[in-house]
């Protein structure tokens, strides 16, 4: 095995590189651990085997290489795959742990799974998960990496001054400058309830609670400039400051910042958002994984249900996601209230996009 | 650049201004019954994250008990002309001849719609300060910090105000007070969320 990074502290290019790197190092393990066991029972070209098996039962296929992880965890957790019997102390969790690393490999590589250590230890746990099992060596970096992530997150963990920083992953690199332009836009336009980091913007308008108006720096009504999306803009702002007050709104596309608890805040758009027409998933996903039941939304990390658990009344969303959910149905949400339903391949869609207040209490910005 | 003294405290930052300017005002404590008269006024400059500006004073009337009161909102948001209209610290003499000052608290007031000074428990301004205010407060100067029974033995109905008794005249230790009471909690929407 190559490098065994170990995280010691948020940053954002190491926690990439682990993830990344866990990946390839796990894919080449699995591969050449079946490899053997498929020779060993004179079956060499079971890759080859496999993909005219899916081809003739009309089932898309496009792997390369037998050393595609997306590919052989695909492949493993299907009822008629010849993988699942050469995997040891396989079972139902196996199944589970390998199907969500696989979607969230796939969000990885659309740049939706956050940077951070939390992410990092899902990953890595769903890593140890999947490779333990076939005794690979992978899972043993899988379980270093939890642990350290878990004294860092606990505080028990410093970074020591005279070592020097952590050896980058050179698989990081790919990776990471995919991310790099997603993290700039971040910075520019960070989800709704975040801090506001970019310049302040050039113009300011007057929100009024009594008149349910916003007004110019010259006293002049701005709000019909909303059109239909007017009271929509107008309610969303008087979350942010039930009394009143003020916004400064980018006159190129209308994002807006305003000063919350005395933080300057992206408190929305002036107009509609970017790809609010759209079903672009946007944003990082944050780490709870969570599952419609049929009448209300689990949350399967804390065991708790959305219909009490909000700031706000959630009936309409759950309504909403009645209609078109099946009971069930895993789900998953971005820092940018996008909710949408995970995919192993190809970018998800976003079902609805939901305020802070009509989700779980805490879990989206602001 | 200026060379008087800042102290920054959470999200404000509190410019000393020294020397004495004459102001012309009636007190507090006359509630409309006298004419205006002079007296010494000793200024700081509270400024903000989110944009105040807010010029504040200590004043000493020669026949009434001091206080200090916001002089004039150089800028900020809608929500910091609170600050300008209400908010006055009216301070008294302690027991041992040093200034008493209440720590009444700028809270939100669903029923008016608007900040009001109210009670308030260390604890509830810890959470908003997202330090020990009486560890501050002791380290900017107080003399004493606790509910009236503690630093003044009282025992009549406002035996449980939180208060600290400073030195006459120490203007860092009311600045802090004020800034923390007043500028600090109505940035932090205290009471907005309740």
């Amino acid at each position: 095995m190559g490098n065994f990074t170990l995280p010691v502290d948020n940053d954002q290019v190491i926690v990439l590189g682990i993830m990344s790197a866990l990946e390839l190092e796990a894919a080449s393990e699995l591969s050449m651990f079946l490899d053997n066991r498929f020779r060993a029972e004179s079956h060499p070209e079971w890759f080859e085997d496999i993909r005219h098996y899916r081809i003739s039962m009309n089932q898309p296929f496009s792997y390369k290489s037998p050393s595609d992880l997306r590919f052989i965890l695909g492949e493993a957790v299907l009822e008629d795959s010849q993988i699942w019997h050469q995997i040891p102390k396989i079972n139902q969790a196996w199944v589970n742990a390998a199907h969500t690393l696989r979607q969230k490999l796939n969000l990885l590589h659309h740049q939706q799974l956050a940077p951070n250590l939390q992410t990092l230890l899902q990953i890595s746990t769903l890593f140890d998960q999947v490779t333990s099992g076939p005794g690979l060596e992978v899972s043993n970096w899988a379980r270093a990496v939890q642990s350290r992530v878990k004294n860092i997150l606990a505080g028990n963990y410093t970074k020591p001054e005279a070592e020097p920083a952590p050896v980058i992953p050179a698989a990081a690199e790919e990776v990471t400058k995919e991310y790099e332009e997603v993290i700039r836009q971040r910075e520019k336009r960070p989800p709704w309830g975040s801090r506001w980091t970019g310049t302040k913007p050039s113009r300011k308008l007057t929100l009024d609670r009594q008149t349910q108006d916003i007004y110019d720096d010259n006293g002049v009504s701005v709000a019909e400039e909303l059109g239909d999306l007017r009271d929509q803009v107008m309610a969303m702002w008087l979350r942010y400051f039930p009394l009143g007050g003020e916004v400064w709104v980018d006159p190129e596309d209308g994002a807006a910042m305003g000063y919350i608890k005395g933080t300057a805040t992206m408190v929305g758009w002036f107009g509609a958002a970017p790809e609010d027409n759209s079903d672009t998933v946007r944003g990082f996903v944050l780490a709870h994984e969570y599952e419609f039941t049929g009448s209300d939304v689990k949350d399967l990390t804390l065991s708790i249900n959305l219909a009490n658990s909000t700031v706000e009344d959630s009936s309409e969303a759950l309504t909403r996601l009645r209609q078109i959910l099946e009971p069930a149905t895993r789900l998953n949400i971005t820092d940018f209230g996008d909710l949408f339903v995970p995919v192993s391949e190809g970018e998800p869609t976003r079902i609805m996009n939901l305020h802070k207040n009509v989700w779980f209490k805490g879990q989206l910005p602001g | 650049m200026s060379d008087n003294e800042v102290i920054s405290i959470s999200k404000c930052e509190i410019e000393l201004i020294p020397g004495t300017k004459t102001y012309r005002g009636k007190p507090i404590s006359a509630r409309g019954g006298s004419t205006e008269q002079a007296a010494d006024l000793t200024t700081f400059r509270v400024t903000s994250s989110d944009e105040l500006n807010l010029m504040v004073g200590l004043v000493e009337w020669p026949n009434d008990p001091p206080e200090v009161k916001p002089i004039d909102l150089l800028g900020g948001l809608t929500k910091h002309e609170s600050l300008a209209r209400r908010g006055s610290m009216t301070l008294s003499e302690s027991r041992d001849g040093n200034w008493l000052a209440v720590l009444k608290v700028m809270k939100y007031s669903p029923d008016k719609g608007y900040f009001t000074l109210h009670g308030a428990t260390t604890e509830e301004i810890d959470q908003y300060l997202a330090y020990n205010f009486e560890e501050l407060a002791l380290e900017m100067g107080a003399l004493r910090f606790g509910t009236r029974a503690e630093i003044e033995g009282e025992t009549s109905r406002t035996a449980n105000q939180l208060a600290m008794v400073v030195e006459p005249g120490d203007i860092k230790s009311l600045a802090f007070a004020y800034t923390v009471t007043r500028a600090l909690a109505v940035i932090n929407d205290f009471g907005l969320e309740a």
